[in-house]
C-alpha cells in the first residue's frame, strides 16, 4: 500500500504553511502521490502496479512570484530539493522528485495580458497551453505553438523543456517565440529579462533557462511573440516512392524560402495509418503539408510545394484533414500499456546529409531488440539544415526481462544509433532522468563539464531539480 | 487498408513469438482494460476544459489525477479513507471533459461507481453529511420545507426546484407569467421534493432511488401531461437519470428554455438596445444537448446584441456551482470558479444571461447584472 514511509525533510510542511499560507501547501498522501511522476511511460507502468517512483515531502501551489521567492529562499536556506511542476506531460521523468523535498506546482499562476500593437503576450508560467491559444484566438491572434500536449501542458513547461509544436516549420519552437522572461533563482532572487524585439546586451542569459528543466531556476513569467490569426489555410498531401524522395522535396522547399506551417513525412509503415483512405499509398511514403498565413504568401508557397513535389502523386486534402482531426489523440498508451505492451516515442534531430542513414539505422536497432513489436517513424520538424525524426516503438518484454530492462535496452539501442549517425539525442522532449546517461556523450565532455559549472555557480547547494540530467 | 489494418501490417516484421503474444493479448485482454484505467493513463487531454482543474490547478484534482486516485483506491494500493477519497468529489459533473476526450469519457461517470462503493463503506466527505441528512429529513439539501399555494391540477405542472425556492422565492411568479403567455396554465405541487441529484453525486444510490421513485409516483398521480422545470439539473435528472434506473414518468419533462423555444412565436418582444453575453449551464448545453438554445431565443429580441464569451455551447465553462458538491466540500474553490467565469463573461458585457438559478447565483456580483433567461424574457415581452 502506498504511504509515506519516511519523511526525508522533517518540519518543512509547518514552515511552508507559515511562509505562504495553509491553502498553498499540502502534505496529504494523495497530493504527494499525484506529484510523484510525470508522463514518463515507465512510471505509468509502475502506477498500474501501485508503485511510485519517489514521493516528495510537500507540494506547494504558489499564486504569485513572491510566493516562489519565499519557497526558493526557504529551500536554499534549508538544503531542501525543489522540483518545478507544470502540466506533468514530460515523458522523460524530468519532474520526478527523486530526492524528496518540495514540488512547486506553478499552475495557479495563470494571468495573461496581450499587447496587441507589439504582438507580445505576457503570460505567467502556469498558463495552460490551450487556454492561452483560445484566449489569443478570441482576440484575433495565434501563438502558433501546438505541441501534442497543448491541452494539458503549461507555458513554463514549454520553456523548461524547449518544446516545439506541430506548426513549427513556420512559427518555430518555443525558443523562437520567447523574447522576455522572469525566473526565480537561488537563493531567492528574481531575474527579469524584459521583452525586446532583439537585444545585444551581453550574452543571452535568458537562453540558459530554455531546456534547463528547472535545474537553474523557476520560470514564473514569459513574454512570447504572437501573430495575427492566419487569413488562409491550404491543405495538401503527396505520396512519394521513397523516404529520400520526400525528404529531398522538403529540403528544396525550405531552401527556396517557403515556410509551410506543417510538414509531416511518414515512413511506409506509418503512411498506412495516416493515408488509410488513399489506396495507392500502400508501400509509399506519405507527406502532409499545411500552409497558412497571408493569402498571397500562402498561394506562392503552394506553388513552390507543387513544383518540388512534381515527381510525387498529389493526394488531396483528406490525409491532412484526417491528421488535423486526430492529431491530439494519444490513445495508444492508455490502450496498450495495461496489456503489458511497453510503448514510447523518441525524437532526435540530424542534418540532411545523414537523415536517411540515421532513420534506417535507428529502425533496425529498435527492431533488433528482442521483444520489439513495432518500430516506425515520421519526420515532423524541418530546418534548412536538417530534420527531426520521431520514432515510435512498442514491444512485449521477453519472459526473462522486466519491462524496465526492455525499455532501457531499446532506448540504448536508439541513442547509440543516433549518436553514431551524427544526430542529436533529443529534438524537443529534453533529457529528464531517462536520457541522463547519454547527455555527456552528445554534448561532449568539455561542454558537459561547462554545464555542471554553470549549474553549481547558479545553484551552489544543488537544490534545483536535484539529480535531473545527471548533472 | 483500414484504420486498424495498418497496425497488423506494422507488426509483420517482428518475431513470431512476440507477434503471437501480442495478438493473444490484443484479442483476449484488450476488452478487459476498463475505462477508468484508460483515463488514468491519459496525459490529461481534457484538463483545459475542466473548471475544477484549471482553477484548483492541482494534479490531484485534474481529470486524470482523479482517475489515478480512483484506480489506486479501487485496487487497494491506496488506503480507503475519506481523506484519500476527497479528490473524487472535486467534480462539477459538467461533463465537458467528455466533449474533448478521445474516448468520449465523462470523468464523473467513471468515478461514480467507486463513490457508490465507498459510500457503502461509510466513506464520503464529512462536509456532505449535513446536506445528505437534510435531504432525508426535509427532502432537499438546504433543510427547509417547500410549500406552494398555487396547487391544484391540470395538464401542466411547474416545478421550481429547491434552489429557486430557497434563494429566489419570488422568481416563480415571473416564470409562471411567461409560461402563461406561452399558453401554459400551470399548477404546482403542494410540497416539492428535491430531484435527488445530490444523493446521486455522493454515491448514495439507495437514497437516490427512493427519492426518484417517490418523485415519479407523485408526478404520475397528478395526471399532468407536461412538466416544466426551472432548473436544468432537475430536468437532466428526471429525463436522463430516472430512465436509466427504470423509473418511468407519464408526463414529458421540459426545461423552461425548451418550452420558450417551442412556442417562441407566441411572444411579442420589445426592442432592447443593449449588449449582453450568455452563460450556458453545462447541464443544459451538454447534459440536455441544448448548446445553442439561449442564443437562439435571444436572437429573437429586436435590437439585442449577444456577444459570445470565449467558452460557450458544449465548450462552456461551468460557473462552479452546478452539481452543488463544491458548495459543501470547498466553498472557497466554488467562489474562485464563480469569479473566474464571471470575469470571462464581463469581458463581453456586464449583463449576463443564463438559464439556471444556480448559475445566476454563482455569477452574481457587484458590477454584474445576471438574469435567468425567463426573467430576461419577462422584461422583454409586451
Amino acid at each position: 500500500m502506498i504511504s509515506q514511509k519516511e519523511k526525508k525533510f522533517e518540519g518543512i510542511y509547518n514552515d511552508l504553511v507559515e511562509l505562504i499560507g495553509a491553502r498553498k501547501v499540502s502534505n496529504k498522501i494523495v497530493d504527494l502521490l499525484s506529484y510523484s511522476h510525470d508522463y514518463w511511460p515507465i512510471t505509468l507502468f509502475w502506477l498500474l502496479e501501485g508503485k511510485v517512483p519517489s514521493l516528495p515531502d510537500v507540494v506547494v501551489f504558489p499564486e504569485k512570484t513572491e510566493d516562489v521567492v519565499k519557497v526558493v529562499r526557504y529551500a536554499y536556506e534549508n538544503d531542501v530539493p525543489l522540483y518545478p511542476y507544470g502540466g506533468g506531460t514530460g515523458v522523460l521523468g524530468g519532474a520526478v522528485p527523486e530526492y524528496g523535498g518540495i514540488v512547486i506546482d506553478l499552475k495557479k499562476m495563470r494571468k495573461i495580458q496581450i499587447f496587441e500593437e507589439d504582438l507580445i503576450v505576457e503570460v505567467e508560467a502556469g498558463v495552460n497551453g490551450m487556454l492561452l491559444e483560445t484566449h489569443l484566438n478570441k482576440k484575433g491572434f495565434t501563438l502558433g505553438h501546438f505541441p501534442q500536449s497543448l491541452y494539458s501542458s503549461t507555458v513554463g513547461g514549454w520553456i523548461s523543456t524547449k518544446a516545439i509544436g506541430q506548426f513549427s516549420t513556420k512559427y518555430g519552437g518555443i525558443e523562437n517565440m520567447l523574447i522576455g522572461l522572469e525566473v526565480v533563482v537561488p537563493p531567492g532572487e528574481i531575474l527579469h529579462f524584459k521583452p525586446n524585439p532583439r537585444a545585444a546586451v551581453g550574452p543571452d542569459l535568458k537562453g540558459l533557462f530554455i531546456e534547463a528543466e528547472g535545474m537553474l531556476g523557476i520560470i514564473t513569467r514569459a513574454y512570447l511573440r504572437i501573430w495575427p490569426y492566419p487569413e488562409k489555410r491550404i491543405l495538401m498531401s503527396f505520396i512519394s516512392d521513397t523516404l529520400a524522395d520526400a525528404l529531398e522535396a522538403v529540403k528544396n522547399i525550405l531552401r527556396r524560402g517557403a515556410k509551410p506551417a506543417v510538414i509531416r513525412i511518414y515512413d511506409k509503415v506509418e503512411t498506412r495509418k495516416w493515408f488509410h483512405m488513399i489506396k495507392r499509398a500502400k508501400g509509399k511514403v506519405g507527406t502532409i503539408i499545411i500552409l497558412e498565413g497571408d493569402s498571397i504568401l500562402v498561394e506562392a508557397e503552394k506553388h513552390i510545394v507543387e513544383e518540388e513535389f512534381k515527381d510525387a502523386i498529389p493526394t488531396g486534402e483528406e490525409p491532412a484533414k484526417y491528421w488535423l482531426e486526430k492529431r491530439f489523440d494519444v490513445k495508444e498508451l492508455p490502450e496498450f500499456l495495461p496489456l503489458g505492451i511497453v510503448i514510447d516515442t523518441i525524437e532526435v534531430s540530424v542534418p540532411w546529409s545523414k537523415a536517411v542513414d540515421l532513420y534506417n539505422d535507428v529502425i533496425n536497432a529498435m527492431r533488433n531488440v528482442e521483444g520489439t513489436l513495432i518500430a516506425f517513424a515520421h519526420a515532423s520538424h524541418f530546418y534548412p539544415q536538417g530534420v527531426c525524426f520521431y520514432f515510435i516503438f512498442g514491444g512485449i518484454p521477453p519472459k526473462e526481462k522486466s519491462p524496465l530492462d526492455y525499455y532501457r535496452e531499446i532506448w540504448n539501442a536508439t541513442m547509440r544509433a543516433t549518436l553514431r549517425n551524427g544526430g542529436s539525442i533529443s529534438h524537443h522532449h529534453g533529457i529528464g532522468r531517462m536520457r541522463a546517461m547519454w547527455i555527456a556523450e552528445d554534448l561532449g565532455k568539455s561542454i558537459f563539464t561547462f554545464l555542471k559549472k554553470i549549474k553549481s555557480a547558479v545553484d551552489e547547494k544543488n537544490i534545483m531539480n536535484r539529480g535531473n540530467m545527471g548533472v | 487498408m483500414g484504420k486498424i489494418g495498418w497496425l497488423l501490417e506494422a507488426i509483420k516484421g517482428s518475431a513470431f513469438g512476440t507477434k503471437l503474444t501480442a495478438l493473444k493479448k490484443f484479442l483476449l485482454e484488450k476488452s478487459k482494460v476498463d475505462d477508468l484505467t484508460k483515463c488514468a493513463l491519459c496525459p490529461n487531454m481534457c484538463r483545459f476544459a475542466c473548471p475544477v482543474s484549471i482553477v484548483d490547478a492541482k494534479e490531484t484534482t485534474s481529470p486524470a489525477g482523479k482517475a489515478r486516485i480512483a484506480l489506486l483506491l479501487r485496487s487497494n494500493h491506496l488506503e480507503r479513507n475519506s481523506d484519500n477519497a476527497l479528490p473524487l468529489y472535486y467534480c462539477i459533473s459538467c461533463n465537458v471533459c467528455s466533449i474533448w476526450c478521445m474516448f468520449g469519457f465523462s470523468v464523473a461517470e467513471l468515478i461514480r461507481p467507486l463513490r457508490a462503493q465507498l459510500f457503502k463503506e461509510g466513506i464520503y466527505p464529512d462536509s456532505l453529511k449535513d446536506p445528505l441528512e437534510n435531504l432525508k429529513s426535509h427532502h432537499n439539501p438546504f433543510g427547509f420545507k417547500i410549500k406552494n399555494t398555487n396547487t391544484g391540477c391540470g395538464d401542466t405542472l411547474f416545478i421550481g426546484g429547491c434552489f429557486l425556492r430557497k434563494f429566489y422565492p419570488n422568481a416563480a411568479e415571473k416564470i409562471k407569467a411567461v409560461l402563461k403567455k406561452l399558453g401554459y396554465d400551470v399548477f404546482e405541487l403542494s410540497e416539492e421534493f428535491c430531484c435527488g441529484y445530490l444523493a446521486y453525486e455522493i454515491g448514495d444510490e439507495e437514497l437516490f432511488l427512493e427519492i426518484a421513485r417517490n418523485n415519479a409516483d407523485k408526478l404520475n398521480s397528478t395526471h399532468a401531461k407536461t412538466v416544466i422545470m426551472a432548473c436544468p439539473t432537475c430536468v437532466y435528472v428526471y429525463r436522463e437519470l430516472y430512465p436509466k434506473y427504470k423509473i418511468k414518468l407519464k408526463a414529458k419533462v421540459y426545461h423552461t428554455s425548451e418550452v420558450i423555444m417551442m412556442n417562441i412565436d407566441k411572444l411579442e418582444f420589445l426592442e432592447r438596445r443593449e449588449i449582453v453575453t450568455i452563460h450556458d449551464p453545462s447541464k443544459l448545453a451538454v447534459g440536455l444537448d441544448k448548446p445553442d438554445i439561449i442564443r437562439e431565443i435571444l436572437s429573437r429580441i429586436p435590437g439585442l446584441m449577444v456577444r459570445l464569451p470565449m467558452r460557450y455551447g458544449k465548450n462552456t465553462f461551468s460557473c462552479g456551482s452546478e452539481g452543488l458538491l463544491l458548495h459543501w466540500i470547498d466553498n472557497e474553490l466554488e467562489k474562485e470558479i464563480n469569479l473566474e467565469r464571471a470575469k470571462e463573461l464581463e469581458e463581453e458585457s456586464n449583463i449576463i444571461i443564463t438559464a439556471s438559478y444556480i448559475c445566476k447565483k454563482g455569477l452574481e456580483g457587484d458590477n454584474r447584472r445576471v438574469y435567468d433567461l425567463v426573467e430576461y424574457i419577462f422584461d422583454s415581452i409586451k
